[in-house]
């Protein structure tokens, strides 16, 4: 025990006397850790430090040495917490802990933690805390406690202590045990399906110190070198030699968002390791690189002088309006005036943010709207329902266009509330067809025999409106590439294969119907919203689904009902079925946390039958990015549900206007889950109300209130 | 047992950067910024009164290699709106820059007012101004600077010998210094005047010289 920490401290010193010299460099301007390490943890080459990357940060980390492969996407959740999802292969793994016979490839998924309990004072060094694999296999299974100090603005040096595969090398009784002995053993048993819980290992058994030290030369380059405190004790001698605990390594930040490493490890082998890091908070084009929008006309300028003369009412003025607005990418539903006030009501085609769509609007309003009306109202609506409307005076606009701090002035005066009736449609909205060709991705992932899997192909869309809140919609599926099909798992669920055949439905055509169901939504009262959906209503099921909704508009909480009656899709995903019927729905709670994080609790009847709740966590941005984690319980015990115990996942949707700058409404959405099976499992219905109307209410218009003027 | 190769991981990596960012096409296209196109298209004129001439001005940004002639398309009050033929908009208020549109990282909206009284009284001390940003989460933020303006002699600029003053902002973020060139009447009639970090400077000439 001694002589291994004797061992890093000695490195440490070793170090930080080498690189003192050149330390005079300009200090970074930020305190944030200066990389990830193997495992996708805020760190140095295989250990963890304790500092935290900057708040938000999304990176994806691949690493690979001596049969070890890493990948894992970290976000940094909060100032403080990084969550880390990993997907492993571990070559020739001892799969049997004490049996030296057995071995295999180990595909792993695995969840870490990393928390940053104290900040850096003048002599306190930031301390860490940090679970690894609290929910996977516990193949990575280990805690720390780690303290840095940044010693120069360019050196820093962690000393932590490391608990189950942190604490194998040079490992000694632990010091918790003076809390109990329970702490000195640490059990080994996982449980059969792995993806639970297991507080009780925890920081038991055997702890053993780990060291290092990292020297940022300049700003790209990162000289790094620790002590090891993980022995690799099941990898060892098949896998790889683990001859000694020390590593080294050179990091290199190739550009802003990229850095990549390699290592010396454990005295044998070399690694690599490959960074991509994003900031949601920060696009490449900043707030977008929109066309300008048509300038605030001032009725002393000419505003309103082309419709002078026109009967508002008449056909006219509206196709006048609808010209201009159209060209903004907005669609006019209905106009109407009311003295002074004249009220429009439209549907956002083109940008990600409401606030913008009205801001736009009015833009044309103070151009076309006759001299003599002083208010405007703006109804935003989505599939035909009127969901807010948006008042302002028109006097407001003209003067404050490019006033330092217009946005607040004109909220002042701007009054936000729920509209339930829609105004007559203009004479020729409906009936309103539209259709349109798309490439389409479908990828599959942690297939063993193949991790990725994806077929690519093209999308054929539609979508009619004959009346007001009817929505007719369908897509078709033509598969061009693709070897989803290539996967032969078939499903030993004991439940009802409600997911668990995916494999028979990449099967199962070429040409599939995803999607083809008509809808009605409709405002049942004040605050509330509805949705009745019939036909193909996914991939693998079709029925009838309807939804109430009650969300006020500046409410943290909303309440929806859900209660679908659904029979399975054959494979072939066409118009026949299987026998498979069954009646599932939700009763759902969503709650506004405030600072961007969002939670939904989802408690109901699954597609198997299952009855239990879905906890869903996600942190949003303003620009349209959510990251979160969801997990399910219900009523199938871990072993009839199996591998994974139980079904949760991550989510992660990426607007697209923030990756090419330009105004688009596309939100690219994923979710992983670590394994599909068939406990837990819901209905993917389109449409859903929550997600339809919020971002129309007054909320998020005033958290993006800026938008208006863009 | 069965060997891995490094494709199939790396392959997995690629692809899913690939999958969350759309494509990699737009990865691209931010590197790249396309030339302001040097080609009008007609644009709504309802928005100039009476029948003065269409004023035109010629806007460059340095650090995005644009040149563009841009056209008045608005007044209010005493500010002017310019558009470029890719959407892209200034606005002036008597010459001093108030706003952009279509440039990304564009100048919201700003207060020429203590500008204006400076270039009437040059070195009588400190000022502010006040320019408002939209941040990538789409958040109203700010730049309040402090500057000072100088006169600093004269050049000649498209054959006219016009006064040159610099106008030097510091602000918490950002450090830039505006040039004017004002005719014998005291009017801006040509600038240097900066945007925002990431656009740089903006400048403008009568388009007819």
């Amino acid at each position: 025990m001694l002589r291994k920490l004797t061992g890093s401290a000695a490195l440490a010193v070793t170090l930080v006397v080498g690189a003192n010299t050149s330390a005079k460099t300009e200090p970074l301007p930020d305190n944030a850790a200066w990389g990830y390490n193997s495992y996708g943890i805020p760190g140095l080459i295989e250990m963890p430090g304790a500092y935290s990357r900057a708040d938000a940060e999304l990176a994806f980390t691949a690493s690979r040495f001596g049969g070890q492969n890493r990948l894992s996407m970290t976000f940094q959740i909060s100032e403080r917490l990084s969550g880390t999802f990993r997907y492993s292969i571990l070559n020739n793994f001892r799969t049997v802990s004490n049996s030296p016979l057995r071995y295999a490839d180990l595909y792993d998924r695995s969840f870490s933690v990393h928390y940053r309990l104290l900040d850096e004072g003048r002599y306190r060094p930031a301390l860490a805390v940090g679970l690894n694999d609290i929910i996977g296999t516990g193949a990575y299974g280990g805690e720390y406690i780690v303290a840095t100090k940044t010693l120069t603005p360019r050196l820093r040096a962690s000393l932590g202590l490391g608990w189950g595969r942190l604490g194998s090398e040079g490992g000694f009784s632990n010091p918790l045990s003076i809390f109990g002995d329970r702490f000195k053993t640490r059990p080994t048993d996982r449980g059969p399906q792995g993806g639970t819980f297991e507080p009780e290992a925890w920081f038991r058994g055997d702890a053993a110190f780990f060291g290092a030290v990292e020297w940022q030369v300049n700003d790209r380059l990162r000289l790094m070198a620790e002590y090891s405190s993980d022995a690799y004790l099941r990898e060892d001698g098949r896998a790889f030699e683990h001859r000694t605990p020390f590593n080294l390594g050179v990091s290199w930040q190739a550009n802003e968002r990229t850095s990549i490493a390699a290592n010396y490890l454990y005295g044998s082998e070399v690694g690599v390791r490959l960074t991509y890091a994003l900031n949601p908070k920060s696009s490449y084009h900043g707030s977008g690189r929109d066309p300008a929008p048509p300038p605030i006309l001032p009725r002393d300028n000419g505003g309103g002088a082309v419709s002078a003369g026109l009967d508002v009412g008449g056909g006219q003025f509206a196709i006048l309006l609808s010209k201009s607005l159209g060209a903004e990418g907005l669609v006019l539903e209905g106009v109407s005036q009311q003295g002074k006030t004249l009220t429009i009501q439209i549907h956002n085609a083109r940008y990600a943010i409401a606030s913008q769509a009205s801001g736009r609007a009015a833009r044309v309003l103070t151009r076309l709207a006759p001299a003599d009306i002083e208010r405007f109202e703006i109804i935003l609506s989505a599939n035909g329902m009127p969901v807010s409307s948006i008042s302002m005076r028109r006097g407001d606009l003209e003067a404050l266009e490019f006033h330092p701090v217009a946005p607040d002035l004109l909220r002042v005066n701007t009054l936000i509330v729920d509209r339930t009736t829609a105004l007559n449609p203009v004479s020729d909205l409906y009936p309103r067809f539209s259709y349109g060709l798309e490439p389409y991705l479908n990828p599959s992932f942690f297939d063993p025999d193949q991790p990725l899997r994806a077929d690519a192909g093209l999308a054929l869309y539609g979508r009619y409106e004959p009346i007001t809140g009817f929505v007719f919609s369908g897509r078709i599926h033509q598969k061009i590439v693709g070897n989803l099909d290539h996967g032969d798992r078939p499903s030993t669920s004991v439940l009802p294969h409600v997911r668990s055949d995916a494999y028979l439905y990449y099967k199962g055509g070429d040409t599939t119907i995803p999607e083809l169901t008509g809808s009605y939504y409709f405002r049942p009262g004040e605050n509330t919203f509805g949705r009745v959906t019939v036909g193909l209503l996914e991939t693998m099921y079709g029925g009838v689904s309807a939804e109430f909704l009650w969300k006020p508009q500046n409410s943290r909480l909303a309440l929806g009902v859900e209660v679908n009656y659904t029979r399975q899709r054959d494979f072939d995903q066409l118009f026949s079925f299987r026998d498979y019927t069954t009646a599932t729905g939700h009763a759902s709670a969503y709650y506004d946390l405030g600072q961007g994080y969002k939670a939904q609790l989802d408690v109901g009847r699954y597609l198997a039958g299952d009855l239990g709740a879905t906890l869903t966590l996600a942190r949003e941005f303003g620009n349209g990015w959510k990251l979160g984690a969801f997990a399910t319980k219900t009523d199938v015990s871990a072993n009839d549900f199996g591998e994974g115990s139980f079904d949760k996942g991550i989510l992660l949707t990426i607007p697209l206007d923030w990756i090419t700058g330009k105004p688009d409404q596309t939100r690219l959405a994923t979710i992983i889950r670590p394994v599909q099976r068939d406990g837990g499992a819901r209905l993917n219905v389109s449409g859903r109300l929550y997600e339809t109307v919020r971002s129309l209410q007054a909320s998020e218009l005033d958290g993006s209130w800026g938008r208006f003027w863009r | 047992m069965k060997p891995t190769s490094l494709f199939a991981p790396v392959t997995f990596m690629i692809s899913v950067i690939w999958l969350l960012l759309g494509c990699s096409e737009s990865l691209q296209g931010f590197e790249v910024e396309p030339p302001v196109s040097t080609v009008i298209i007609a644009t709504p004129s309802d928005g100039v009164t009476g029948s003065v001439a269409v004023k035109r001005l010629r806007i460059r940004i340095p650090a995005r290699q644009a040149d563009a002639p841009v056209r008045l398309v608005a007044r209010n009050g005493e500010a002017e709106t310019y558009i470029a033929a890719d959407s892209i908009s200034v606005s002036y208020q008597q010459g001093v820059l108030i706003a952009t549109r279509g440039l990304g990282a564009d100048l919201m909206a700003g207060d020429a007012s203590t500008t204006l009284t400076a270039l009437q009284m040059p070195g009588s001390g400190t000022y502010s101004r006040q320019m408002r940003y939209l941040t990538s989460t789409h958040q109203s933020t700010w730049i309040q600077a402090g500057c000072d303006m100088k006169a600093a002699g004269a050049d000649i600029r498209g054959g006219r010998t016009l006064s040159r003053y610099e106008e030097k902002c510091v602000a918490r973020s950002a450090r830039f210094t505006n040039i004017y060139w004002l005719d014998s009447s005291a009017a801006i009639l040509s600038s240097k005047q900066w945007v925002s970090a990431t656009v740089g400077y903006l400048e403008s000439d009568p388009a007819d010289r």
